[in-house]
């Protein structure tokens, strides 16, 4: 069975210059666990303009150089003004990026998300937003399921993807459970039974999509929680593969 | 692929699949697993453990496919009677620490320690039971140190020590020179590997880092790690493609599947 990873994060914040980068491995690790391609993020919480430019080129730099491996997720920072949101947004889509990644920058139900969330639909690219529901270690701005939530309702027209099943648990997958426009990747932590059945009961096969996190996380033991999930092979299909195509529109 | 880490038995804090013998060994093997060394679920929570212990481990004991194994708390005053009837009747060539959600320090284990050491009786210590980010609010249980482990397993030579739950890396930072941790991700193998104690054994089904196995590989000894599962809590597939889809020799591999859990508890592999 094959699968598209949509939760991978690169550490490289220069196209010219990447340290340790080896694709043929990269690809060696995903494809042993029947990963074809991966959504490649970056971060770029309280960068400049020009260094979150950088960032971004050198996701496309990795995606021009190998295609058939890496699909590009664009940064953009809440804190930039928005004019620079929306031309970041469109030279990144126009280069062939497919999504956007949000982090802890700034927390989902803040209104200087917005016109990300507005660039999205405009562009016709999914949000990927990083949420958990943490008892310690939470991060100040963190969003949690109800803040994704919150931000769900105010752009219906924006496709999100919630990150993190197994951090947001239940009471995550119930604060999107009626937002269609909202689904869940299956990353978060360690692999807790019966959590990608839950999100599959509450929201249905087409809303859950598998990540790993990685390099943080392994892709083996990540994609293993779908594998060694009680579901049928149709939905399994769609958690690893067709909902991930969908959402990206590869 | 012997586990060395299942619980038996129900789960107080979220839905688990069913956990009885015959229900957790038709789902481990069905992910291939011919062995495990199992304990009972409600030790983490039950007021005396060894409660738990008569409740699982007949059963247990009675199986080809589990090794039985005890959940013993120090404290209580009847910690001898308990470590005796279990190696009696059940014959456990493990004992099981829970310092976490026993509510103690290792140093109340001590006695314990230098019984099962003259015995050739494993000790093992749950550093966790799940990710502590995400407990229920009303049992929230710290993470025990690692270093409290070694330290044991310093103490006492003779004894063989299981790490179970060992997760971060930043847990084994009094162990490991920071220029090892930075070269972790490089593709040679570094020079040397962390400075732990002979007679202490690693099991990896929390431990998870890109490509986890050969990332283990670089700090510990390949002969002292342990494959586990961690299931019902875990979806056991996760850690049995943790090591089936590593880049690591086969050779090692087969040690972590089963070898040395077979030299360690001297059960056949």
């Amino acid at each position: 069975m094959t699968a598209i990873d949509i939760h991978v994060h690169h550490p490289w914040t220069d196209p010219n210059d990447r340290p340790g980068y080896r694709l043929e491995r990269l690809k060696s690790l995903a494809g042993q666990s029947g990963i074809e391609r991966i959504l490649a993020l970056t971060g770029g919480k309280g960068t400049s303009t020009e260094e979150l430019q950088r960032r971004n080129d050198c996701t496309l730099r990795l995606v021009e150089e190998a295609p058939d491996f890496y699909s590009g997720a664009m940064y953009l920072s809440p804190n930039h003004p928005p004019e620079f949101i929306r031309e970041e947004a469109r030279r990144c889509a126009a280069a062939g990026m497919v999504a956007i990644k949000q982090g802890i920058e700034v927390n989902a139900r803040d209104a200087r998300i917005d016109p990300i969330a507005e660039a999205a639909v405009e562009l016709g690219i999914p949000v990927l937003f990083h949420a958990w529901y943490k008892m310690v270690e939470k991060y100040p701005e963190e969003s949690d399921g109800s803040d994704i939530a919150h931000l769900a309702r105010r752009h219906p027209d924006t496709r999100f993807i919630m990150a993190h099943l197994t951090g947001v648990g239940r009471r995550g997958v119930q604060d999107v459970e009626d937002l269609p426009n909202v689904s869940v990747d299956t990353c978060g932590g360690w692999y807790d039974t019966e959590m990608v059945e839950y999100a599959v009961r509450h929201l249905g096969a087409e809303r859950v999509v598998y990540g790993s996190d990685y390099p943080g996380r392994d892709y083996a033991p990540q994609v293993g929680r779908v594998m060694g999930a009680r579901l049928s092979t149709e939905d399994r299909e769609r958690v690893l593969w067709h909902n991930a195509a969908a959402l990206l529109g590869l | 692929m012997f586990d060395m880490t299942v619980g038996c038995g129900t789960w107080a804090m979220r839905p688990t699949p069913p956990a009885d013998p015959a229900s957790l060994e038709a789902m481990l093997r069905e992910e291939g697993v011919t062995g495990a060394c199992a304990y009972p679920l409600e030790a983490w929570f039950w007021p005396d453990p060894h409660e738990a212990n008569e409740l699982r481990l007949p059963e247990l004991a009675a199986s080809d496919f589990f090794v039985p194994s005890a959940v013993i708390n120090p404290t209580l005053a009847g910690w001898p009677k308990a470590y005796d009837l279990c190696r009696q009747q059940w014959q456990v060539p493990l004992v099981r620490l829970m310092p976490g959600y026993h509510a103690y320090d290792l140093d109340a284990a001590s006695d314990l320690a230098e019984r099962a050491a003259e015995d050739g009786v494993a000790v093992g210590v749950h550093l966790r039971a799940e990710d502590e980010r995400m407990h229920n609010p009303v049992a929230m249980v710290p993470g025990v140190p690692f270093a409290d482990v070694a330290a044991m397993a310093q103490r006492y030579p003779e004894l063989q020590v299981i790490v179970f739950g060992l997760s971060r890396l930043r847990e084994l930072s009094d162990f490991v020179p920071d220029d090892l941790m930075a070269r972790l991700n490089s593709p040679e193998r570094p020079s040397e590997m962390a400075a732990l104690p002979e007679n202490l054994w690693i099991e990896l089904s929390f431990f998870e880092y890109e490509s986890s196995l050969v990332t283990a590989l670089k700090l510990f000894r390949a002969d002292r790690l342990l494959f586990g599962t961690h299931a019902p809590l875990f979806y056991p597939r996760s850690n049995v493609l943790k090591i089936a889809n590593s880049e690591a020799d086969d050779d090692v591999k087969a040690a972590v599947s089963a070898a040395n859990a077979s030299t360690l508890l001297g059960v056949a592999p």
